[in-house]
């Protein structure tokens, strides 16, 4: 076993979904264009390593505007939990954090949620997606069909899902055997990141065709930079940012 | 000018993998020997990455198929462990991750080990916390494995008083060869679009990981994996490894 095995694994992998996914991402670049059109944010979760996503999306030079991250590690940084509280194993699944988290964002109607999980539902992830769908938002779902509706929790949150977008990777995730029934790394995010930017893409391409201006972040390095994006950004002021 | 569809973005982002994969392979192999030196002598790896490079300390800590001895340094520790306030943290005018002369504080946070070794990730490699601290571990003996573009730093100037950049001070430095300012793609117009240094970045985080092992297993070492739950026995073995790393890696 070396490196260049997973270099090798991960490409099938990828080149599995991105065929099998043709048209989920299209849909799915198009519904967070259309939501981007109408002022609309795209409130991005994911918990613990399942944050890839939205990090991959929020706030990035050479991606779109309207998205915001929904940060669990807010509460401790907000002083609503302790740091020994969010440290503990069952955290994420109390029923209690799901609404304390969502109320701590100024959630316009207009504004929908896209939720990550590459392998395992949460009862917190559950908890905002249930709201997100009684406050009748769009509701965009990223991860692995196979791993996350495994079980009952992760069945029930795909079904809240408007648009679904399966990573097509294995459970567990993990890729590479070490030795016997010991396996190594993983490969959701790899997927799930290249995704992200394929639908930066797409989105970017369909909001150019219908003859609206992208609202792309700049690099810092661009002349001009700090002001196109301080513009853009004070669309969502206090939203983006709340 | 090609039409920007997501596939042309997955061909050129698929072209950039093959370049890492190519090009850096000795760097990440070296990095991976820094590492498993470490582990093998009871030290912690260190990752810190601040913004988005954050994301690579999460590819590879607390999960099924990761190495345990990998701690986390977050700047929001900072304001988790009361060294500043929430509102200082997030001042718009004087951007955190850009100041200096306060990484000592946040090393001095954690129980580092004189064996421990640091990987930071920063993909301009010119502002002032990540130097700083690449500087304050350097000057304790520590080892630094630096991650950042060099497209990207060769081209800036650093933030820090020094003068330096990240690169400067890593003992091994591995290119995540993304381009100057990240995104990808040139539209015809300002703005280029579709970043790409957190997907190489996870692809340096998961060769790092099987290298690692791969050194370990070759010296007949223990290695300290976390086991996924179909692995008969995962429960307990998990428990008593995050329990030998208690108060180290988190």
């Amino acid at each position: 076993m070396n490196a260049h095995e997973y270099f090798s694994e991960t490409k099938k992998i990828l080149d599995f979904a991105k065929e099998n996914q043709k048209e989920a991402l299209i849909q799915m670049s198009r519904a967070i264009g259309d939501v981007m059109m109408t002022n609309g944010l795209i409130q991005l979760l994911g918990v613990g390593a399942d944050r890839a996503f939205a990090m991959e999306l929020g706030y990035r030079a050479g991606g779109l505007m309207p998205y915001h991250q929904v940060n669990m590690k807010d509460l401790v940084l907000r002083g609503l939990v302790s740091l020994e509280e969010y440290q503990d194993p069952n955290f994420l699944n109390r029923k209690d954090i799901g609404k304390m988290l969502w109320s701590q964002y100024n959630i316009d109607p207009k504004d929908a949620l896209l939720i990550y999980v590459a392998s395992t539902a949460t009862q917190s992830v559950f908890e905002i997606t249930k709201l997100a769908k009684a406050e009748a938002r769009t509701i965009f779902f990223v991860g692995s069909i196979k791993s996350v509706s495994r079980n009952k929790l992760g069945k029930d949150l795909i079904k809240l899902a408007d648009y679904k977008l399966d990573l097509c990777t294995p459970y567990p995730d993990t890729l590479l055997t070490l030795h016997d029934t010991i396996k190594i790394t993983q490969v959701a995010n790899v997927v799930g990141n290249i995704f992200a930017q394929m639908m930066t893409a797409e989105t970017y391409l369909y909001l150019k065709e219908l003859g609206q201006e992208p609202p792309v972040l700049l690099s810092a390095n661009v002349t001009g930079a700090d002001v196109h994006n301080r513009k853009i950004s004070d669309v969502y002021l206090g939203r983006w940012n709340s | 000018m090609k039409k920007l569809t997501m596939d042309v973005f997955y061909e050129e982002a698929l072209s950039l993998i093959d370049t890492l994969e190519t090009q850096e392979m000795k760097h990440m192999v070296k990095a991976s020997e820094l590492c498993a030196e470490t582990i093998k002598n009871d030290g912690i790896v260190h990752i810190f990455g601040s913004g988005h490079s954050v994301g690579f300390g999460a590819e590879c800590t607390g999960r099924a198929g990761s190495l345990v001895p990998f701690h986390m340094i977050e700047t929001s520790d900072f304001v988790t462990k009361g060294l500043t306030t929430l509102a200082d943290f997030k001042n718009p005018d004087d951007n955190f991750e850009r100041r200096p002369n306060i990484a000592h504080k946040l090393y001095d946070l954690y129980p580092i080990r004189p064996q421990d070794v640091f990987i930071i990730i920063s993909n301009s490699g010119i502002n002032g916390l990540v130097i700083d601290l690449a500087i304050t571990a350097k000057a304790k003996g520590h080892k630094i494995i630096v991650i950042t573009s060099m497209q990207h730093t060769l081209a800036e100037p650093s933030r820090h008083p020094s003068g330096k950049k990240l690169y400067e001070l890593g003992d091994v430095v591995i290119d995540n060869c993304g381009p100057r300012g990240d995104a990808l793609l040139e539209t015809g117009e300002i703005e280029k679009i579709c970043s790409v240094s957190s997907i190489t970045g996870i692809y340096i985080a998961q060769t790092l990981t099987v290298e690692i092992c791969r050194i370990l297993a070759q010296d007949h070492c223990d290695i300290p994996i976390l086991l996924s739950e179909d692995v008969p026995g995962y429960d307990r073995f998990n428990k008593e490894l995050l329990e030998k790393y208690k108060g180290r890696i988190n």
